[in-house]
């Protein structure tokens, strides 16, 4: 077991599951608290519609991705707080559109792609330098916004309409928060693919909502609850030669199961 | 005296729906006034307004010389706590939210935390300092948000039935609570209890499409029929507000 830890790979996937803690730590929480959970099964399948995109006009899947994500939390954010009950079927537009834009533009791509496959089931063990260093940068960033402004996190979360009596913008803050839950869902597709990432981020923080009555504290047990699952998951589908993306989000499932009983 | 509030036709309607027709109030500073009015007169949507969660349609709203959105020190309790009794959050965290402010420069946390903490012990609510909002009765709760708005002895206090839910002996500590804790501040407090009026009003403001104002010593009949219908009116009268005299 830990001659594995010697190759490069295995040290590129657990940096990577150390970044997806902190995005799953942050990110996951303020979905969960803010009812987003929904959207970022959404947003993922489309930006399925930017990876084909990006196949088919040759560019990095990554940031094509990335880009529709953005756009897909820009659209909805404005149109939510238009036309809050339209945010459901807008959702649902997103999700099936994206992916029949992917699938289309896939087949009309000449030759064969692995790329679409590592996004539509994750694949943490190949994951380049270059995307470690961007899902570093960002879990970085993450961490540190939610630190430096965790009180107004916490007041635009928990009460809106108290938070604009205090002054604070909170129409701009929620499409900033949605723009950046998009790109975390784009980013963590890498571990567990657009059709698990919901899981990544919703269950860990569902988990610490249950037992916690502090939002900083929901963050903390957020990311330990994502890290046994994440850091065992990986560990567990490289000893067995499973997927670990399915690994990883079968863990969660149980801790969620055990964790409900335990709670009745 | 400085004018608190200035509010120059301000009407507004939901789908076309009027609600609001040409409401003009001046307030001056230190008016405690009661809003009265039936379910459905736009005393809610008054207040909304005023503290900018809603856009203003048509008319003008000036709050200490400023427009809504630029107005700052503003104390509020709303008539339904919403999502943050579920939220995960303690009584004191909550209560320490009402220090935030983007444009002044914040105390310290222990100053804030310290500051909650009385606030908290005014209105009965230390012990249950770090109880989740969710485990609290709907009176506990809506004395937290009063501790909340009341704490950093706000420039203007909007209220709306903040005494929904709280017994009757403690409906009348809360509100001997506020009078006491405030300095300088002008209430506006929403209300369906006419017994609120009497030793605590100031003014007497009745909605229903539009508003009538009164001095609180001159609550009429006429003034309720126009609020509650006739009626309902002479029977409010009779049983529960005698504005005159001291209400025990």
């Amino acid at each position: 077991m830990i001659e594995i830890l010697k190759y490069s790979f295995m040290q590129n996937a657990l940096l990577s599951c150390f970044f997806t803690v902190i995005i799953c730590a942050v990110a996951g929480t303020l979905a969960v608290v803010n009812r987003n959970v929904f959207i970022t099964g959404g947003v993922a399948h489309a930006s399925y519609g930017g990876i084909g995109f990006a196949l088919w006009a040759g560019f990095s899947p990554l940031f094509g991705a990335l880009g529709v994500a953005a756009l897909a939390g820009l659209l909805l954010g404005l149109i939510r707080q238009k036309y809050a009950d339209k945010a459901d079927t807008l959702v649902s537009v997103l999700w099936a559109a994206g992916m029949a834009t992917g699938i289309l533009l896939t087949d009309l791509t000449p030759g064969y792609s692995a790329d679409y496959l590592s996004y539509l089931f994750g694949s943490i063990l190949l994951v380049s330098l270059r995307e470690i260093v961007i899902l570093g940068i960002f879990a970085a960033a993450l961490l540190l916004l939610a630190v430096r402004y965790y009180r107004i996190l916490l007041i635009v979360s928990a009460d809106q309409e108290y938070a604009v009596t205090l002054g604070i913008p909170v129409k701009r803050l929620n499409l900033a928060l949605l723009v950046l839950l998009c790109i975390s869902v784009v980013l963590l597709m890498r571990v567990a693919g657009l059709v698990m990432v919901m899981a990544l981020l919703s269950i860990p923080a569902a988990i610490a909502e249950t037992r916690t009555k502090q939002l900083s504290r929901m963050m903390l047990l957020s990311g330990l609850t994502a890290s046994a699952a994440v850091f065992g998951g990986l560990l567990l589908a490289t000893y067995l030669d499973l997927t670990p993306g399915a690994v990883i989000v079968a863990f969660l499932a149980v801790m969620y199961l055990v964790n409900t009983i335990a709670n009745r | 005296m400085k004018t608190a509030l200035c509010t120059e036709n301000v009407s507004f309607s939901y789908g076309g729906e009027p609600v609001l027709r040409n409401i003009s109030l001046e307030l001056t500073e230190n008016t405690f006034l009661v809003l009265i009015g039936p379910n459905g007169g736009g005393k809610s949507t008054f207040l909304k307004l005023i503290l900018g969660l809603l856009p203003l349609q048509s008319g003008t709203i000036n709050v200490f010389g400023k427009p809504v959105h630029a107005a700052e020190n503003i104390g509020y309790v709303p008539q339904d706590a919403g999502r943050i009794k579920d939220f995960p959050v303690n009584v004191l965290d909550t209560v320490m939210m009402g220090f935030y402010s983007p444009r002044v420069k914040l105390l310290k946390r222990k100053e804030i935390e310290s500051a909650a903490l009385n606030a908290l012990e005014l209105f009965g609510m230390a012990e249950y300092k770090n109880a989740r909002l969710n485990e609290l009765s709907t009176g506990q709760l809506q004395r937290t948000l009063l501790a909340r708005a009341v704490a950093k002895n706000p420039a203007l206090l909007a209220m709306d039935e903040p005494l929904s839910g709280v017994d009757p002996t403690g409906q009348k500590l809360v509100l001997e609570t506020v009078k006491k804790r405030l300095r300088n501040t002008t209430v506006i407090f929403i209300s369906h209890d006419l017994s609120v009026i009497p030793g605590n009003a100031d003014a007497v403001g009745c909605i229903n499409r539009t508003l009538t104002y009164h001095p609180a010593g001159e609550v009429t009949e006429q003034l309720l029929a126009n609020a509650y219908g006739q009626i309902n009116a002479m029977t409010l009268v009779s049983h529960s507000c005698r504005c005159e005299a001291p209400h025990d």
